[in-house]
């Protein structure tokens, strides 16, 4: 095969588009709210703002780095900090990604199914008959109800295979499409995610009282314990997209001599200003209608925030439909960002032609994502609370999202800072950076941000996983229970144990698979159509 | 994309809200939030039970949060005279002899101007927005 230049990116501000859309996804819209709720408003802003600085654009910046300097995908770009232990980390981070795009994207399927509903103007008010719901169903109030009926019927099915078409439009010819797509989604979600905020602060009653909530500070948390700190570290890193391998695959496609430190500045304060807005606007739709955010994703996304908005008399339609496409848009630039990493790696190592391993991969992963949407799988034996595709997310989400990416973090760290050798790093950096990086860079990528991760994931395996409510402590029972001494219900009581072990050995065999695989010696057409 | 883990519960919370609330509702003097009539910090308001005698109530301020802070106030003929010491979200479990209580969660305005969150808001908005508007700037300008 000839060999073909990497492609790159039409412009610097196309590429900043790409990554800031990588970045901001569903969970800025909803995560950042209910975890600033969560730990005390505007004193949350304290250690979210020093994760920022500390954490969060240092690994930007070395992600960045590594990713134009190697012109390599994750895992080859790893490869040539660490040898095959730097490879086996870069494709533990594709496949970890992988496996967060299964559940990502059948959860874009559901904002499909309840936008469709926003469009019909059937999930703001009245009730919905849940069928499975105990012995002869119930009615639930809307959005709740809409939305357990949406999940237990087909149509979520196909929702995923549409967003998974979607994903194979948008990446098919790599950066050309890529930087098409963002160059109008990007802008799109600013100016949703604005008004949102206009009418939630000056239309709503209480609306900009929202906003004093929001950022009035409860300062005690700060001192009382260390939740708060480890809540913002892992914050700043799933909100950087860090740890994925995206920004590294991102990155590759970029001319060498870029201006790596400038990039991540802009990436990174793009994305938390974007989070700022999320929160005024969330809070203010909170506040208004008096309602108490539950500190979960999904939750915010589905039921509180659309309960909100279903509240807003004449407006509610308008702000239903423009919420949920929001979402979409939100999620499929994360998304796109997310197949990409795993396009280019698997074309960087095996010479695979794109739309071959892009049609591969999003063949498997409609399928992964079907898992979680089968309505088949609606346990309808439940007598309480679930279904076992929720369940299943829930627990891969858990391991993926909450353990895996900080893994990751730390061993990309330790690899480029001792193995590698930052400093050789920073140095290409600075060549073509205004912005110069001293060498409080090098013990901030070699002994600080490892520490951070190490406390962090410490803390939440002592007080989380084996705390006395935690996942796997003494007094954690199983919600997932069905018929007593049958096989599901002994699969459904053992399910977060099953989930690691699945999740465990799937990240790590796979990665193995693939570290040790031979790859093709000569160059490969990534990013080219 | 974590604490998925009370998604679920939701699901129950949501049945159990609507099948004990029938009968039952909280009666909250001069809260009217479509009108823009909320509670304010520090200013008095009375609550009772609709269609039961109310023996106590419970407020948790900024409830589901690491930062909740729990009164429990006790019913006198089936009346509370409660004053928000906070202002935010606040819910109120009103409790009358069964087993679950009657829940509502509701907005209270701040009595004063905001000059610490003020500082934070502005202190973070500047930082975000003043750093991404010089930076792209100067991306542009290179362009």
């Amino acid at each position: 095969m000839a060999e073909q230049a990497r492609a790159q990116w039409k412009s610097k501000f196309g590429f900043i588009l790409a990554a800031s859309g990588s970045a901001i996804g569903l969970g800025n819209i909803v995560f950042f709210p209910a975890n600033a709720y969560k730990y005390g408003g505007g004193a949350f802003y304290v250690p979210y703002l020093i994760a920022l600085f500390v954490i969060g654009i240092p690994v930007m910046i070395t992600e960045f780095g590594l990713g134009a300097s190697e012109r390599k995908s994750f895992p080859l770009a790893m490869r040539k900090a660490g040898g095959t232990a730097g490879e086996f980390v870069g494709w533990l981070a594709i496949i970890n990604a992988g496996f967060i795009s299964l559940y990502y994207i059948t959860i874009l399927g559901w904002v499909i199914g309840m936008g469709a509903g926003a469009i019909g103007d059937s999930i703001f008010s009245g009730t919905t008959d849940v069928a499975w719901v105990g012995s002869s169903g119930a009615e639930l109030p809307n959005p709740t109800g809409y939305f357990f009926h949406m999940i237990s019927t087909g149509w979520p099915i196909l929702f995923v295979v549409i967003v998974w078409g979607l994903n194979w439009l948008l990446v098919s010819k790599g950066t050309e499409t890529i930087e098409g797509a963002v160059k109008v989604f990007v802008p799109l979600m600013w100016f949703a995610m604005l008004a949102l905020v206009v009418v939630g602060v000056l239309v709503l009653p209480g609306g900009f009282e929202g906003v004093k909530f929001l950022f009035t500070p409860k300062t005690e948390v700060l001192f009382n314990g260390l939740e708060v700190w480890q809540g913002a570290m892992s914050q700043m890193f799933f909100t950087l997209t860090l740890g994925f391998g995206v920004m590294t695959a991102y990155a590759s496609y970029l001319p060498k001599n870029s201006d790596h430190s400038h990039n991540a500045i802009t990436t990174s304060l793009l994305n938390c200003g974007f989070e700022w807005i999320a929160g005024v606007a969330i809070f203010a739709i909170l506040f208004s209608f008096s309602i108490s955010p539950k500190a979960s994703t999904l939750a915010m996304m589905f039921f509180i925030v659309p309960k909100g908005i279903g509240e807003m008399g004449a407006l509610h339609y308008t702000f239903g439909v423009g919420f949920f496409i929001l979402l979409l848009i939100a999620g499929l630039t994360s998304s796109i960002s997310l197949v990409e990493a795993l396009v280019s790696a698997a074309g960087d190592k095996f010479k695979a032609r794109r739309k071959k391993t892009l049609t591969i991969a999003c063949i498997v992963g409609a399928i992964g994502s079907m898992a979680f949407a089968l309505p088949t799988i609606v346990n309808k034996g439940l007598e309480d609370d679930g279904t076992l595709g929720l369940t299943l997310l829930d627990l891969i989400d858990h391991w993926a999202f909450s353990y895996g990416l900080l893994i990751v973090g730390l061993l990309e760290c330790l690899i480029i800072g001792w193995g590698m050798g930052i400093h050789k790093l920073r140095e290409q950096i600075n060549s073509t950076s205004k912005v110069r990086l001293g060498e409080w860079f090098d013990w901030l990528i070699k002994l600080v941000i490892p520490a951070i991760i190490v406390f962090v994931l410490t803390y939440n395996i002592i007080n989380g996983e084996m705390g006395d409510n935690g996942l796997y402590g003494k007094k954690y029972v199983p919600h997932y229970t069905t018929s007593e001494g049958s096989l599901l219900d002994s699969v459904m009581k053992n399910s977060h144990w099953l989930a690691l072990v699945v999740w465990l050995f799937g990240v790590i065999g796979v990665s193995l698979v693939l570290t040790m695989a031979r790859a093709e010696n000569s160059q490969t057409e990534e990013g080219v159509a | 994309m974590s604490s998925l883990r009370k998604f679920l519960p939701i699901l129950v919370a949501c049945l159990l809200t609507f099948g004990t609330a029938v009968g039952q509702k909280l009666k909250l003097e001069g809260y009217d939030p479509e009108h823009g009539k909320f509670f304010r910090e520090g200013q008095p308001t009375t609550i009772s039970l609709e269609g039961a005698t109310m023996t106590k109530l419970v407020v948790t301020y900024r409830p589901a949060s690491k930062v909740s802070d729990e009164d429990t106030l006790e019913a006198t003929d089936g009346k509370v005279t409660w004053t928000p010491k906070a202002a935010g979200l606040v819910q109120l479990d009103a409790y009358y002899g069964a087993k679950k209580p009657v829940t509502d969660v509701v907005s209270v305005r701040f009595a004063h101007w905001f000059t610490f969150g003020l500082v934070v808001m502005v202190v973070a908005g500047v930082l975000l927005f003043g750093g991404a508007f010089v930076s792209i700037r100067a991306l542009l300008s290179r362009e």
